[in-house]
């Protein structure tokens, strides 16, 4: 498969400021609610909750009192390259699409778990249940994104399906749907995240805030060494925050510092 | 020495497999599908023809895009109850719109030629321009509602489209045929 | 010919060819296929026209606009409203947890009686409404024999709740302890005509003490969205956020600075930082008190003193003073982390910053916030609600020190899990008629007698009026989205209903005229709608519309009423008697030697409301696994007391104990644990019952000289190693 090898005229991405994350956690829940997620009774059960996206806590690593704590929100980050597409047996996994998101369809997935294993994000879950809603709960079930059955693997798609809203509202108000304005899709998390730290938008349009922001010299990507070119960036003017998006050893320093 | 035997005419074995082999193709062409497939009727019939010539309603009028880009498909009973909240005829099936359904509330469960599984998303948008017959059945142009042929084993209505022919489609008009096009 | 062996096994080779030829295989295949996909214990989809339905959020006091997503009739999704000036297009993890919460487990399905065993049985209305009555009736006409505790503090549902009481001859009306019963006793002897508002939005400086701002702390929310505002991304920030307080909770983990003070200490570190301000000749001209204030804290706190007890150095007290001094419009935010429980000594010292540094009602300050008029007949006023002390009310009760009232109404409170020292605090409701008003099987309505089940915010019409620690006056409505899913009654009309029949005259026959007539008086008031321009964008120059057209039309579908008017304050009170006399004394207490750090995330629920199933995956490995849960202490704190990162650990404070697992966090405080409060449910549903303990078991109510105000949020505990 080289197709994910493909240039995109538009490559949708998020960049995050971790100096405004406060780590509430909104997101994660906005996230559950908009892609269907299944609450589970026992979350500290790590096998059975899913979390599309994941706010990590960050520690700079030093003693009381010159301690420090970022909050480091992981959605999917759709990479440019990415190593759960080559090792999925049925192409259930893909990066074909205008925009650059990487597809999941849970109706071809056999369940194998490769791109798991392969993923260095750990943004990839798999359903080792059938998901259960308590009783009711299954009516606040948004008719925009299928629900999972146990044997397969899921993940975040930036809400895709918003995606293809935005598209429709363009065609149908007789605009061009390959060219939403910023602002026309926007993934929930994104939404609602109180103090406005994540910017979304098309990172190849430099009409788009995170066209710029991605060039930041505080801005860098999650293990960019391993040249999986993610589109998702981070921001923080913290140098310890910057160092841990990969593995630097103690001699190095992070690039546009 | 062995011993020659007689082998079988061959009509012996030719016949017993033509019988076979025709026998297995009038299943598998004729009796597999009675068995697949169920029929069923539409809970009311709706006569698109007269709605169409008689009272000069559009298509659209009922089956429109929202202006959020998303199409309405089937109209609700409101939409039928702007003329029919009370029966203006005494033709059984709006008397029983009337009272069966709109006056209870419950919206009629009609059934959809071209449902689509849970995992696919349609965009009726994009296919604007397309002929609505090209994936549907051409109701507007007659007063019956063709039989709903149900799939026994998988739920799914006879017509619903496959994705061999989505993409097919796509393929031909250059259309995008990524997964997560059509999949939710 | 006859059918042989042979000429069968012709036959059905021919079959088999034949079936190639067929679809039946092919299709079989794949329609087996197609049939995996749906099983039927798998919700489907249901389709929909998706539409929006503006509300206000009551989970927590915050009052944020909810917008709630609907996918044909059926709510799906809360979203943010971008036209509530308290939320602005953002959320809480608790707000975003809003819908699911209909069909929360925890549900109470219809009125309920308890019977004789203990347990709770489904009766009728009728049942339920004539047991309240008759409970009503015997206490009736003798004063303070019927007692209220409201968990609502926004809410006109007080008005007609105090209304009832004062037709009864009781005035034993209470709030859930919280800030504004604090600020009451500091300076509710000037303000009555409403509370004080932080003008988060127009300050180039904000400091706050104690204050959790940015998780929980007031309309959290919108400060949330002052701080990412003032914080453009990818850009240098216009406000600088410090963090005066005792971890690096939310706030002190994304404030640009952080400095660590124990709980209790901050007001310590206000008046050392009121020492340099003082002595660079900064004054209060329309405080009475100034000049023994001024006396007081240059006599007592200074550098050494506040170095001595608070353990920062000279210079970083100095440093936040200049700090302060530099900015054109600081604001300095009073609190404790648990929006509860602080002294008059904390709240009047930290305030007291304010009022040096500028005049009250200045942009960029400290504003008056007037108080909405009352509609119901004989309402207790708001100014006299904030001042009653339900943590002294019940110690006194179970001192014996005053009567027990016969009959308890607890409206959307949960009190019987969230009064500190609640196992102690619970006793209250011994041999008492305890009423539950609440949405959910609380530890409050496992506990009652009777069960008045409320409709969920989504089902209601209820009102949210100026949240504590807002900016601005703001007004808004909650409306119903969804039908009420069982069997359920709003409270105010439960008690506007007995009201009639106990033959007492409330003026009003349901809730929702309350709400049309709390609406209309707003009209007393020179008020607008927040539609195009904000509330603090007019005290920095922008004009708006009068509010115009039906009021109550607007406003009951999502429209927020505001006023710019602020009260002439001719005097000011700093409450230099209050602080002299309530200064925390400087011997450590050998008995009880950690402080205790409690925190509440929105995270975690709410004060009546249990950690939602949604915000259950937010906790991390190192805050709950499995049923226990994790308080923080630094690594040196941990070695003193021989423990380390995972071991099993006991709090015990002087009314109760918990057990937890130790994790070691660089972010809290020498000798200080830091622990949640929110958990060690016991009713509620699965998904939060049994997980954790309840942590305000351990604190502790202490009396504060001077203000008699019960305080508990620098409560201490010991702690040691359990096995």
């Amino acid at each position: 498969m080289v197709l994910y090898l493909k240039e995109f005229k538009i490559k949708w991405g998020m960049v995050i400021d971790l100096d405004k994350c406060t780590g509430c956690g909104a997101c994660m829940v906005a996230c559950q609610a908009e892609n269907n997620i299944a609450p589970v009774v026992d979350a500290s059960d790590k096998r059975r909750s899913m979390t599309w996206l994941l706010v990590y806590q960050l520690s700079n690593q030093k003693l009381y009192p010159d301690h420090d704590v970022a909050y480091l929100p992981r959605p999917c980050q759709q990479c440019g390259h990415p190593n759960c597409v080559p090792v999925c047996p049925v192409i259930a996994t893909d990066k074909n699409e205008e925009g650059g998101i990487v597809s999941q369809v849970n109706a071809r997935c056999i369940g194998c778990r490769y791109c798991i294993a392969a993923c260095p994000y750990h943004a990839r879950y798999f359903n080792w249940h059938d998901p259960v809603w308590p009783e009711g709960m299954e009516k606040t079930l948004t008719p925009d994104v299928s629900t999972r059955p146990r044997g397969v693997v899921e993940k975040c798609l930036f809400c895709h399906h918003r995606y293809m809203q935005a598209r429709d509202k363009a065609r149908v108000e007789g605009r061009d749907p390959n060219a939403l304005a910023e602002g026309d899709y926007i993934p929930a998390c994104v939404e609602v995240c109180p103090t406005g730290a994540i910017a979304f938008g098309d990172l190849m349009n430099p009409n788009h805030k995170v066209h710029q922001l991605s060039k930041s010299p505080h801005a860098f990507r999650l293990l960019e060494r391993l040249g999986t070119d993610p589109q998702v960036y981070y921001l923080s003017r913290r140098e310890w925050v910057r160092r841990q998006g990969d593995n630097i050893l103690e001699h190095e320093t992070v690039e546009g510092v | 020495m062995e011993e020659k035997k007689e082998g079988p005419s061959k009509g012996a074995v030719v016949v017993p497999f033509l019988v076979g082999f025709v026998a297995a193709i009038a299943f598998g062409w004729w009796g597999f599908p009675q068995l697949l497939y169920s029929s069923k009727s539409q809970p009311l019939n709706f006569t698109h023809l007269n709605h169409v010539q008689d009272y000069g309603i559009d298509c659209e009028d009922c089956h429109y895009f929202r202006p959020d880009g998303s199409y309405a498909g089937l109209p609700s009973n409101e939409k039928c109850a702007e003329c029919h909240s009370m029966a203006m005829t005494s033709d059984p099936d709006e008397i029983k719109f009337v009272e069966e359904y709109y006056e209870k509330g419950v919206e009629v469960p009609w059934l959809v030629y071209q449902y689509q599984p849970d995992n696919v998303s349609f965009s009726h948008a994009a296919h604007k321009d397309e002929d609505c017959t090209a994936c549907h059945p051409d109701v507007g142009s007659t007063n019956e509602l063709p039989p709903y042929y149900e799939n026994r084993l998988t739920k799914y209505s006879k017509e619903t489209m496959k994705m061999k022919e989505c993409e097919r489609c796509h393929a031909k008009e250059g259309a995008s045929n990524a997964c997560q096009v059509c999949h939710k | 010919m006859a059918l042989d062996r042979r000429s069968f096994l012709t036959f059905v080779a021919g079959g088999a060819v034949g079936t190639l030829f067929t679809p039946v295989i092919w299709k079989s295949i794949d329609d087996t296929a197609i049939w995996t996909q749906n099983w039927s214990w798998i919700p489907r989809l249901e389709h929909g026209p998706k539409a929006y339905a503006a509300t206000t959020c009551k989970l927590c006091p915050a009052g944020c606009g909810l917008n709630i997503r609907t996918a044909g009739d059926r709510p799906v999704v809360a979203e943010g409203r971008t036209d509530h000036p308290l939320s602005q297009g953002g959320i809480c993890p608790l707000g975003a947890a809003a819908v699911q919460m209909l069909y929360s487990p925890a549900r109470i399905k219809g009125p309920m009686k308890k019977q004789a065993d203990g347990t709770h049985q489904l009766v009728s209305w009728e049942e339920a409404e004539a047991l309240l009555l008759e409970k009503l009736n015997e206490a009736k006409g003798q004063g303070g024999n019927v007692a209220c505790i409201s968990g609502d503090e926004n809410s006109t549902m007080n008005e007609v709740l105090s209304g009832l009481l004062a037709q009864m001859d009781s005035n034993r009306f209470f709030l859930m302890p919280g800030e504004s019963l604090t600020a009451s006793k500091a300076f509710g002897s000037w303000l009555k005509q409403g509370v004080l508002g932080y003008d988060l939005e127009n300050a180039d400086l904000v400091m706050a003490f104690g204050a959790d701002l940015l998780d929980s702390w007031g309309t959290a929310v919108r400060n949330k969205k002052a701080f990412g505002a003032a914080h453009p991304i990818g850009e240098q920030a216009t406000t600088e956020y410090v963090y005066v307080g005792p971890m690096q909770n939310t706030t002190g983990a994304v404030a640009d600075k952080w400095v660590s003070v124990a709980p209790g200490l901050e007001g310590v570190l206000a008046l050392g930082i009121a020492y340099h301000l003082l002595q660079s000749g900064m004054i209060v001209p329309e405080a009475l008190d100034f000049s023994s204030y001024r006396s007081f804290v240059l006599s007592r706190y200074t550098p050494e003193y506040v170095s001595k007890v608070t353990g920062l150095s000279s210079e970083q007290v100095a440093e936040l003073a200049v700090k302060l001094r530099r900015a054109n419009r600081p604001v300095v935010v009073p609190g404790s982390a648990i929006s509860q429980g602080n002294g008059v000594f904390s709240l009047a010292a930290v305030m007291s910053l304010n009022f040096l540094l500028h005049p009250v009602n200045s942009p960029g300050g400290i504003f008056v916030l007037p108080d909405l008029p009352t509609v119901v007949s004989e309402a207790m006023e708001p100014s006299i609600i904030r001042g009653n002390d339900l943590v002294s009310f019940v110690q006194k009760i179970t001192a014996g020190k005053t009567d027990r009232p016969s009959v308890f109404l607890v409206y959307e409170a949960n009190p019987v899990h969230g009064l500190p020292q609640a196992e102690a605090m619970s006793k209250v409701f011994d041999d008492t008629f305890l009423a539950s008003f609440s949405t959910f099987y609380d530890e409050t309505a496992a506990r009652a007698d009777l069960i008045l089940p409320t409709p969920y915010f989504l089902e209601r019409w209820d009102d949210v009026q100026t949240p504590h620690g807002a900016g601005f006056v703001s007004y808004s409505v909650t409306r119903p989205v969804i039908k009420p899913l069982f069997d359920v009654k709003p409270a105010g009309d439960v008690v506007l209903g007995v009201a009639e029949k106990l033959g007492l005259d409330l003026g009003f026959s349901s809730f929702e005229k309350v709400l049309e007539a709390k609406t209309a008086a707003l009209a007393e008031m020179d008020g607008f709608l927040t539609d195009k321009v904000q509330p603090w964008q007019v005290r920095t120059g922008a004009s708006p519309a009068p509010a115009a057209g039906n009021q109550w039309r607007n406003i009951s579908r999502g429209a927020v009423w505001t006023t710019a008017v602020t009260p002439f304050v001719p005097a000011v009170l700093l409450a230099a008697r209050e602080l002299s006399q309530a200064a925390p004394p400087d011997v450590d207490d050998w008995a009880y030697p950690v402080r205790l750090a409690s925190i509440t995330s929105r995270a975690h629920g709410s004060r009546h409301i249990a950690i939602p199933p949604f915000c259950l995956p937010l906790l991390g490995e190192e805050e709950l696994q499995g049923k226990t849960f994790y308080v923080r202490m630094n690594s040196t704190t941990a070695r003193n007391y021989g423990l380390k990162a995972n071991d099993r650990v006991k709090l015990v404070g002087p009314g109760g104990e918990c057990v937890a697992r130790v994790r070691i966090f660089e972010g809290v405080g020498l000798n200080v644990v830091a622990a949640p409060l929110g958990f060690g449910h016991t009713a509620w549903d699965e998904f939060s019952r049994g997980k954790g303990d309840n942590i305000y078991n351990v604190l502790t109510v202490r009396t504060e000289p001077g203000s008699d105000l019960s305080v508990w949020a620098d409560s201490r505990v010991r702690i040691a190693k359990a096995y």
